[in-house]
């Protein structure tokens, strides 16, 4: 870059060594971005470790609740009702395996959603913004932290529950479930990158991330079948990613599980992929737009 | 003050910026039952605007230490969000190293190191080498490089050896080093550093004013300055831009800026046994000073006589004053010398004071 001064002289200005655009250098600076903020928070994490074993035994505390709950009405692990209505009676593993995923749809509302939100709580948010790396990468961050943390937290409960209680899963559904789980996790993403946006705006977004976790967990058929849903829930389940990944995810994963709508599940979570992300960058970018012009970036 | 080549390559200008913002009325949990309210809310309608930049024009110079000189609110601080583009403007835009800063904002931001006011603006839960090996990663720096560059920036804030420890248990002025070594991680052409010293001791702030004028004079970097501590202007800046109310109000050099209050430059000569026609000397031979008075001391007691000299470059002319009282045998005890400051230039051209002054000594 060259400027010239009042007398015409051409004047070399100091060259800034820095990849921008759609260029490999500057999609490995994002990436490597990315991985270094799942880090700093781990750190951060690990800097309270009361937080932290809190974290490690909350998920525990909350699953045993529904199984017991389930076990005790039933009065055993075989459900007539649910086998009638789903194939399976296993009682377990019908409510682990959409348990599994109730830590993803935090990832998405809580971690993603107040990944921007919490750095301006620490005071640290201007200094990033003045960073050349993407505001979106920040928020990336945050969903691969949360993504692994809650990887590790669903093995060890499957693990435990696996020992304690037994789970009836077939082996050769778990590949095909997982890309199922993949295909959710892109449109939780995208959903929490919308609602990180939404938590910037509104400051108090912790009212709009707990309404949108508790739709999500009614819409979502973690411990009952989507079927004894009414129909219009049905209906507008089938916009958020984790009713049909359930579904599929339970057709692969649990033995004689016969659900009624498999048929195209990997076209429409691709579909929800798309509107998601696309949606949710959308409006994250908007309101990167809006804060910056209200000045609302230092606010708390 | 430091002089650098003086050259017309602007690595910042801003053209016409302004920036507005609206404060929102809070009437308490119960405000929607007050009467006329809504006749009041009219009533006010335009003091719930506040600008914070008029129109402002500045050009800072390629290797330049710039002030940015005004009170709290002036909006200093908003002009150093929108360069840094974390602000936008409502009209008019900015050019930093070459970049616009509404439409490069990318590359503005990787020519920019930033010290932002606020003591949180690090994390206090991480060492000092993760902060900034984090922030290297931000700034997207070679991975090779960055472990070298984070050493060597500890180095010279001479922390090396505390690196390893949390920013929790670093003092407010060891943060404030960290926080330069952040904004100098990726060798940025440009620093814009907003209030670096406020809150800081005399050493701390010394010893981070003479790093900044190192960096200005050593490293050639261009520095916008903001701060409403006068001396800090006064001693570091190249130019100096006077701020009130969003609008700058002045540009030039310290220098000139205090030539516009030449009047209330003071020389005071204590002095025993001066002749009584000494008054009349001075303004017969030192036409351009303003105003000579003779103070009579109570001598017997040890109280000396006084000579005030004030205005009309009054320190230039020190020594004829004393050539002259030495010629008339008189004993000298003191002389004081008080220049006119950048507050006496803002008190002229605002009409306000600038601010309470920052305690401790200030030389750099």
């Amino acid at each position: 870059m060259n400027l010239k001064d009042t007398s015409g002289k051409v004047h070399k200005l100091r060259e800034v060594k820095c990849p921008t655009g759609f260029t490999w250098s500057n999609i490995k600076a994002e990436l490597r971005a990315i991985w270094e903020s799942n880090i700093k928070i781990w750190k951060l994490d690990l800097a309270y470790p009361i937080s932290f074993v809190r974290q490690c035994i909350s998920p525990f505390v909350f699953l045993l609740p529904f199984i017991i709950y389930g076990l005790a009405v039933i009065g055993g692990r075989h459900s007539e009702n649910l086998e009638r209505l789903v194939g399976t009676g296993d009682v377990v593993t019908f409510v682990f395996t959409g348990y599994m995923i109730i830590g993803f749809i935090g990832t998405a509302v809580w971690a993603m959603g107040f990944s921007i939100r919490r750095e301006q709580w620490f005071g640290t948010l201007e200094s990033l913004y003045v960073t050349p790396t993407s505001r979106l990468s920040l928020v990336l961050g945050m969903a691969l932290h949360s993504t692994i943390h809650q990887s590790l937290g669903t093995a060890i409960e499957f693990a435990a529950i696996y020992l304690i209680f037994g789970l009836a899963l077939q082996i050769q559904g778990i590949l095909p479930a997982l890309l199922i789980f993949a295909l959710m996790m892109l449109a939780l993403y995208g959903f929490g990158i919308l609602v990180s946006a939404l938590s910037l705006i509104l400051k108090e977004g912790w009212i709009v991330a707990e309404g949108l976790h508790s739709i999500m967990m009614i819409l979502s058929p973690v411990a009952y079948p989507l079927i004894v849903l009414p129909t219009i829930a049905q209906q507008a389940s089938s916009v958020l990613p984790t009713a049909p990944a359930l579904v599929g995810m339970r057709a692969f994963l649990i033995e004689n599980y016969t659900p009624q709508v498999v048929g195209n599940i990997f076209l429409h979570l691709l579909a929800l992929d798309v509107i998601w992300i696309l949606f949710g960058i959308f409006i994250f970018y908007l309101t990167d737009i809006y804060i910056r012009k209200t000045g609302n970036l230092a606010k708390y | 003050m430091a002089h650098r080549e003086e050259n017309d390559v602007y690595t910042i200008q801003t053209f016409n910026l302004a920036k507005r913002f609206t404060k929102k009325k809070h009437k308490g949990i119960f405000g929607f039952l007050r009467r006329n309210q809504r006749k009041e809310k009219v009533k006010t309608k335009n003091s719930d605007v506040v600008v914070a930049l008029d129109h402002v024009n500045v050009n800072v110079r390629s290797s330049e230490l710039f002030g940015l000189l005004g009170p709290n609110g002036a909006g200093k601080t908003t002009l150093v969000k929108c360069l840094s583009t974390i602000l936008i403007p409502d009209k008019g835009t900015a050019v930093i190293n070459g970049f616009d800063i509404l439409k490069q904002t990318s590359m503005v931001r990787a020519s920019l190191g930033m010290v932002i006011g606020g003591e949180r603006t690090l994390y206090w839960k991480l060492t000092a080498r993760d902060n900034l090996m984090y922030f290297a990663s931000l700034y997207k720096m070679p991975r090779k490089e960055t472990k070298d560059r984070v050493e060597e920036l500890l180095s010279i804030m001479q922390l090396s050896d505390r690196g390893d420890e949390r920013l929790e248990d670093y003092s407010t002025g060891m943060r404030q080093k960290i926080a330069i070594a952040r904004s100098l991680l990726h060798d940025p052409p440009i620093l814009l550093l907003d209030e670096p010293t406020l809150g800081l001791d005399p050493t701390f702030s010394r010893q981070i004013r003479s790093q900044i004028k190192e960096l200005a004079e050593k490293q050639g970097k261009t520095i916008l300055l903001a701060t409403h501590y006068m001396e800090e202007a006064d001693q570091l800046c190249d130019r100096v831009a006077v701020i009130n109310n969003g609008k700058v109000i002045a540009i030039d050099t310290s220098d000139n800026l205090k030539a516009l209050v030449k009047e209330t430059e003071l020389v005071e000569i204590a002095c025993y046994n001066p002749p009584p026609d000494i008054k009349m000397h001075i303004e017969k031979r030192l036409k351009d000073v303003k105003i000579v008075k003779l103070i009579h001391g109570d001598e017997k007691k040890g109280s000396p006589s006084r000579i005030k000299l004030i205005g009309g470059n009054a320190e230039k002319h020190i020594s004829a004053v004393m050539d002259m009282l030495r010629q008339k045998n008189t004993r000298i005890c003191s002389l004081n010398i008080g220049a006119p400051t950048l507050e006496d230039v803002f008190i002229k051209l605002t009409g306000a004071k600038l601010t309470e002054t920052e305690p401790g000594e200030l030389r750099v």
